[in-house]
């Protein structure tokens, strides 16, 4: 699979050298203080979470505008409900909306009932607010159990982008034909920019990296995949990658992988449909 | 949604707003996160160091630039450092409510009233203006606010321009944490503040996140708030780095003001907060939340 001999066309990809699909992760202030009910004594905190669907959002769509670039956004079903114009307007933009949760819950922790009562929730909310349903999956931070890759399968799910564990999309075993599109934790602004306190990430009080830097290292990132092959998928918050300075990170890094002409920008839905479908057709 | 769509929203024609915030924590600081440093001198001297050395730089340097900062002084440091205070008045700066020590309150409120009662007392001004020395700031407490003499907080996040608290007449100017030197640079090797001994950050990459994130709230004519902590960005190479910021906005057409000048300004300018505001959303989220348990 690794070419070190230089850039190869990857049949896959009609002849393109990598893809691209940028995601986004507009998780608001949801997640685990919002689910353990402490956020409510924690107004700044939730402020700051709330900046992703309030501003943050619409200068990624913005910046993803001006190179006509698509991507998907993972949203918790609570952030549709509290914002349904901003979510409205990424559909309308042509990106995809998947799901993230209701309230960016652990699935790990959670049984198969549990987990299907979110999905099904979610659903039904995307369904009313913006008249479409989800065909993609990232579970909230990553982790889930055994039985969840069946019960997106069973749901029509097409593809699920929560794991690690390649370059490129792969079927998840025993699922009965969940894609997955793994993405990258260098590609993860929390590993970079994020800082909150009360709750306090990083927990050790690390410092906001340098933007440029960061810039820089996720250009190289892009070039790992331009190399040797492969479908990049980011970790990406409007929350956190949504302020005047931070999103001019995502400029330059959108301006360089514009440069190539054998690079193919896709959503992850459109990513996982291709890869199946010249999966199915290789195994005839 | 976005500040683009509003224009000619600052005084004669400038293009955005700047406010500088100092917090004027010194010892207070490092107490706050270490207890012992009571008895430990080095520790201690850590936040010493902001009132000898880093408040008088800091001031210097506002001089030479003639920028008007915002000073959130707990009540203690009044009585800590008055010469210090009557310095910062003196050279016109704005004062600021800072509550009286940053130990946790059990009644922040009640807190904020002795600061208030101490400036007047010690220096015969009530700041107008006011930042939660620790902990979050609840709405709940916004329309007590008022009969204290304050008017503006600085106390929360959600957005790149002021909003006004919900159902009260008080203007809130957020802040950012990439725009605060205090994360950045504060150090102690032991006990270890921050708690993970992370790096220090390079001055040249602070001053290049500061000028990235200006540049472009510039463009859009938001409201950039930098806060500053005279502990950490008042030692010789950090000030260089701030004089480096100032430097570039004073080529700007930004309007830089105080706290105080902002709010006022925006309460007249601006409207009610838009339903979707993160601060409406809490508010109504919390009241969901509240009588979903009752």
């Amino acid at each position: 699979m690794n070419r070190p001999d230089g850039p190869t066309a990857q049949r896959w990809l009609n002849g393109h050298h990598c893809a691209v699909a940028m995601a986004f992760d507009l998780d608001g202030p949801t997640g685990s203080d919002m689910i353990a009910g402490t956020i409510w004594d924690r107004p700044q905190f939730f402020t700051q979470g709330a900046y992703g669907p309030w501003l943050g959002a619409a200068r990624v769509l913005r910046v993803l505008a001006e190179f006509e670039v698509p991507a998907t956004f993972f949203v918790p079903a609570w952030i549709v409900e509290k914002w349904p114009e901003v979510c409205q307007r990424i559909v309308s933009e042509g990106h995809e909306v998947a799901h993230h949760g209701y309230r960016h819950e652990k699935f790990w922790d959670l049984s198969d009932g549990e987990q299907a009562e979110i999905i099904d929730r979610s659903q039904e909310t995307f369904r009313h607010y913006l008249g479409t349903t989800a065909l993609g999956f990232r579970t909230p931070s990553g982790d889930w159990t055994s039985g969840t890759p069946q019960l997106l399968v069973q749901r029509g799910f097409v593809y699920s982008s929560s794991l690690r564990g390649n370059d490129h999309p792969f079927f998840i075993e025993g699922s009965g034909g969940l894609v997955e599109v793994p993405a990258r934790s260098a590609l993860d602004d929390y590993a970079a920019t994020a800082y909150t306190v009360d709750s306090d990430w990083p927990s050790g009080g690390d410092r906001i990296a340098s933007y440029p830097a960061t810039m820089q290292r996720w250009i190289r990132e892009f070039e790992g995949y331009h190399h040797f092959g492969g479908v990049m998928s980011t970790i990406l918050h409007p929350k956190v990658s949504g302020s005047p300075g931070k999103v001019q990170i995502i400029r330059g890094l959108l301006r360089h992988m514009r440069e190539k002409d054998d690079v193919w920008f896709a959503t992850h839905l459109d990513i996982a449909r291709r890869w199946r479908t010249n999966e199915e057709t290789q195994t005839c | 949604m976005l500040t683009a769509s509003l224009t000619n929203q600052w005084p004669e024609g400038a293009s955005s707003s700047i406010v500088f915030t100092v917090n004027l924590d010194a010892e207070l600081g490092i107490l706050a996160e270490a207890p012992d440093a009571e008895d430990r001198m080095k520790t201690l001297s850590v936040g010493t160091y902001g009132a000898t050395c880093g408040v008088p730089r800091l001031l210097d340097i506002f001089d030479e630039f003639g920028v008007q900062a915002t000073w959130f002084v707990p009540s203690d440091n009044l009585h800590t450092y008055p010469e210090l205070v009557a310095n910062l008045l003196s050279a016109g700066h704005e004062p600021g409510n800072r509550g009286s020590n940053l130990i946790m309150s059990p009644d922040p409120m009640a807190d904020l009233a002795q600061a208030q009662e101490e400036w007047q007392r010690r220096f015969g001004v009530r700041p107008s203006g006011y930042r939660i020395p620790r902990g979050q700031f609840s709405p709940d407490w916004s329309t007590r606010l008022p009969a204290h003499g304050i008017t503006w907080t600085s106390s929360w996040d959600g957005d790149d321009l002021p909003y006004r608290h919900p159902g009260a007449d008080v203007m809130e100017i957020p802040w950012h944490h990439q725009l605060a030197d205090h994360g950045y640079f504060v150090f102690n090797l032991d006990p270890p503040i921050p708690a993970g001994s992370p790096r220090i950050a390079s001055p040249d990459d602070v001053l290049v996140n500061w000028l990235w994130e200006f540049d472009a709230a510039d463009r859009e004519g938001a409201c950039t708030v930098v806060s500053l902590n005279p502990e950490t960005v008042g030692t010789p190479a950090n000030s260089m780095m701030l004089r480096a910021f100032l430097s570039h906005v004073r080529d700007s057409a930004a309007w830089v003001a105080t706290g105080g000048e902002v709010a006022e300004h925006w309460r007249e300018l601006a409207g009610p907060n838009d339903p979707r505001h993160p601060i409406e959303v809490y508010v109504r989220e919390r009241r969901a939340e509240d009588n979903a348990h009752v």
